[in-house]
């Protein structure tokens, strides 16, 4: 295993009595990236801060490229990138004399500077921004030119805290695909989020934090199945919609559990083993239900979420 | 690259380039046609008298340009980039706090620069008018005038980047909302020239604390009774302040949870107060005009100073008590038991600094007559200076308790636990006083109690020492009483510190304890 980019021991960060971060321990490596879940006052954000060398810590620490966050603060800026929540901008300059402030105290060339200025706003969406004032943008384009700040400098690694929370659809969409293709450049990522389905489609690894603790840390396969790993999620959809669904669903066996029907959609939780899977389409078919697609869905992140018992995701 | 984007994003954070010419234009227009009318209106024989008040009034501009305006853009910027959360975008960057600090005491101030070189270039012109107008083309009058021209900037210069700084560093310590300039409003407004009166050692501050102050200091160096030595000196004193305040400021912008000064700068500014404390009192005989009417009051000014050394220790203490605590923190943590710290001697230090201070003044201050040597045998007299000494260990330590105790339960009560100690040092000195004046008032008789109360103040313990109240007995019971007071007050303040102590100890167990569970997943099969 290379060495770790960002290492996190052991960290604890209190507020008066209340422990923010409670002993977390984790570290990320070239290529991945973490997607760190869990309900408000979680301890997400403050784990985020504390891992950019924002928030002092209690106790433990905190690596980037072996090097301390807090005592090498000068170094660790050049490899490290934090966008947080609540974007932080000058909204009385244009998006360009903002990002270029930003290459600046990055200590980048004018050239250079032009060059990936242009190109991140590109990437996110911001081309024809460039010229006008910050505070005349939406709060969706606000995050993205945080992500911009964030990305100008060209970070080894970043940090995101809620970065899709102000993006509509199209935005989320084209958030995905970046985020993949940073991951895909070697870049060590960790995003915060509560829009799960989105985390099990780019991360490499799930945190699950609750009252300040890492309940479940490991890849997207390992923590979504890390409640019973020998079960799955299935979905089937029938031909047409069935006003007797729910008499003729009787049939099926007590190992179905979870179960959820719509008219025509039927969602449940049956053994991972593809013998018993096709003994239970059989079951299905049998009770006389036009099934016209059969499906095991991809690990459920909101299932294994909800089954540590932390709180709801908001 | 770093300073100047810091330099150039405040510049355009300030206004187009457009509206800062307007500005600068606009002020210099105002000057000309306004110039221009006073000498239209008036004749030629009172050109030098205009020359002299124009000058004045572009002194006094460039003071409020530098000394006013200048700070105060400097705090707006920290409010506004503490508010938007620019600050935490700063911190996160490569550029180091020096680099940030100074892009900070020079961006937002650029404005208030602009118009500091207008005003340089009218006022060159109105010094070279006064010059000329004296009726004889003298070279070496010019270049003396121009010469104390050029002094007096330096010195302006000195002065905001003293402002500057201190404007700086509040506005670091309170995230922007901290307003000092208005605060030495209020102070100048309220108080005065009686601060400068009580504590000369300000007046080497001028400009700091009073703008009547600041218009003496220019007018120093156009002939005003202050001598060069002294001005340089006063100038160099505030170059020091300004340093140790960058130094502060740069300490403190990445991190926000330091205390204001480390041990060593703290110490430096106890020194420096020392210094400009004792050198302000050697100054008043040389400078009776600034302290026209204050004969006599050189005792209250030998306690007064005193007692502000005192207060500006009061940074080394919070300094070294933050510093234990950090130590006792990382002891709990490693659970590497208890220990002592060089920290501890701190209180100590400056107990023996303010002695020594307090021994200074009173030699300056030359008053034998108000008995502030001690009478008496020697023997008596070392006793008695030994006991104040005890008087400013027990203060000094008290407070280091307190301090220590309130920083563990992460209390942010610095500005309570400061007027609560003030009051406990300074309430029973004017209790006792009053009281004193009540009973002499209404029985006509000494009160027998006097100086009792004195005696659980530091500052008390001063006067007991250096004057008679109620004879021999006044002096001794009093002041060793008082002094066991204090005595039990620094133990009562151990035992809270302690406790402090205590909580960390067992709160650190705790997470250790936490520690050693086993962690279900987490960096499970990682490392």
């Amino acid at each position: 295993m290379s060495e770790a980019l960002l290492k996190l021991e052991r960290v604890c960060v209190r507020f008066d009595r209340v422990r923010a971060v409670d002993d977390v321990s984790f570290s990320l490596h070239v290529g991945e990236l973490l997607g760190l879940i869990g309900p408000n006052g979680a301890g997400k954000t403050t784990t985020l801060r504390a891992a950019a060398g924002l928030q002092p810590l209690d106790a433990g620490s905190i690596k980037v490229f072996g090097q301390d966050v807090f005592t090498h603060s000068t170094t660790v800026g050049h490899h490290l990138g934090f966008t947080p929540d609540t974007p932080a901008l000058y909204d009385t300059l244009t998006v360009e004399q903002f990002l270029r402030f930003i290459a600046g105290s990055y200590g980048l060339k004018r050239a250079q500077a032009s060059e990936r200025i242009d190109h991140w706003l590109e990437m996110l969406w911001l081309a024809d921004k460039k010229d006008e004032k910050v505070g005349a943008l939406s709060r969706g384009m606000k995050q993205r030119l945080a992500v911009a700040r964030t990305l100008l400098p060209d970070p080894h690694v970043i940090l995101l805290d809620e970065p899709a929370a102000g993006l509509d659809p199209a935005g989320r969409v084209q958030f995905r695909k970046l985020l993949a293709s940073l991951r895909d450049q070697g870049k060590a990522i960790i995003v915060s989020s509560h829009i799960l389905a989105d985390l099990t489609e780019y991360c490499t690894h799930i945190a699950i934090m609750g009252h300040g603790r890492l309940h479940s840390y490991g890849t997207v396969a390992e923590v979504a199945g890390a409640a019973d790993s020998t079960r799955v999620r299935y979905r089937v959809l029938l031909a047409q919609r069935l006003a007797d669904l729910g008499t003729r669903l009787q049939a099926l066996p007590n190992s179905v559990s979870s179960l959820d029907f719509d008219g025509d959609t039927i969602e449940f939780e049956f053994e991972r083993d593809r013998v018993e899977a096709a003994e239970l389409l059989g079951v299905l078919v049998e009770a006389g239900l036009p099934v016209a697609e059969f499906r095991m869905l991809s690990p459920d992140l909101e299932q294994a979420y909800l089954r540590t018992g932390i709180g709801q995701v908001d | 690259m770093s300073v100047t984007s810091m330099i150039r994003v405040h510049v355009q954070l300030a206004g187009t380039p457009r509206l800062h010419l307007m500005i600068t234009g606009g002020f210099l227009a105002v000057v000309a046609a306004f110039a221009g009318f006073s000498y239209y209106v008036s004749d030629s024989a009172g050109y030098a008298r205009l020359d002299g008040i124009w000058l004045t009034i572009i002194s006094l501009a460039q003071c409020a340009f530098l000394a006013l305006l200048a700070p105060a853009a400097i705090r707006k910027a920290l409010q506004r980039d503490f508010q938007s959360g620019m600050v935490e975008s700063h911190r996160l960057s490569p550029m180091s706090n020096a680099q940030i600090v100074f892009g900070y005491m020079i961006g937002p101030a650029a404005q208030a620069l602009m118009l500091y070189a207008v005003s340089l270039l009218a006022g060159s012109f109105f010094l070279a008018r006064l010059a000329l107008g004296t009726g004889s083309f003298n070279v070496a009058t010019i270049g003396s005038a121009f010469g104390g021209w050029c002094f007096t900037q330096a010195c302006l210069m000195v002065l905001a980047v003293v402002t500057g700084a201190l404007s700086l560093l509040i506005g670091i310590v309170s995230n922007g909302k901290s307003n000092i300039l208005g605060i030495i409003v209020a102070i100048s407004v309220l108080g005065g020239w009686s601060l400068v009166f009580l504590v000369p050692g300000l007046a080497l501050l001028l400009g700091v604390m009073s703008a009547g102050i600041l218009s003496k200091f220019i007018g120093a160096a156009g002939g005003a009774p202050v001598d060069a030595a002294t001005i340089v000196g006063s100038v160099l004193l505030q170059a020091l302040l300004s340093v140790i305040l960058l130094a502060s400021a740069c300490r403190k912008f990445r991190n926000p949870q330091r205390s204001l000064f480390s041990i060593p700068l703290a110490l430096l500014l106890s020194t420096w107060a020392g210094i400009t404390l004792v050198a302000g009192v050697a100054l008043v005989p040389k400078h009776r005009w600034l302290f026209a009417g204050w004969s006599g009051y050189e005792f209250l000014q030998t306690i007064c100073s005193t007692a502000a050394f005192m207060l500006i220790g009061w940074f080394a203490l919070s300094a070294a008590a933050k510093e234990r605590l950090e130590l006792d923190r990382a002891r709990a943590a490693a659970a590497d038991g208890r220990g002592r710290s060089a920290c501890d001697l701190i209180p100590a230090v400056l107990a023996a600094a303010t002695m020594l201070v307090f021994y200074v003044l009173r030699e300056l201050s030359q008053l034998p007559s108000l008995s502030l040597a001690p009478s008496g045998p020697p023997r008596e007299a070392a006793l008695l200076s030994a006991s104040v000494l005890a008087a400013f260990v027990l203060s000094f330590w008290t407070d280091y308790n307190l301090i220590y105790a309130a920083a563990a339960r992460r209390r942010r009560m610095l500005f309570t636990l400061i007027l609560a100690v003030g009051i406990m040092k300074v309430a029973p000195l004017l209790v006792d006083s009053l009281a004193t004046e009540m009973m002499h008032g209404a029985f006509n008789t000494p009160w027998a109690w006097s100086g009792y109360l004195a005696g659980l103040s530091p500052f008390g313990s001063i006067l007991l020492m250096s004057s008679d109240i109620n004879g021999e007995t006044a002096r001794g019971v009093p002041l060793f009483g008082g002094l066991a007071v204090q005595a039990v007050l620094a133990l009562g303040s151990v035992a809270i510190a302690r406790r402090a102590r205590r909580a960390i100890t067992a709160s650190d167990s705790k997470v250790s304890a936490v520690r050693s569970e086993p962690r279900a997943n987490a960096s499970g099969g990682r490392e």
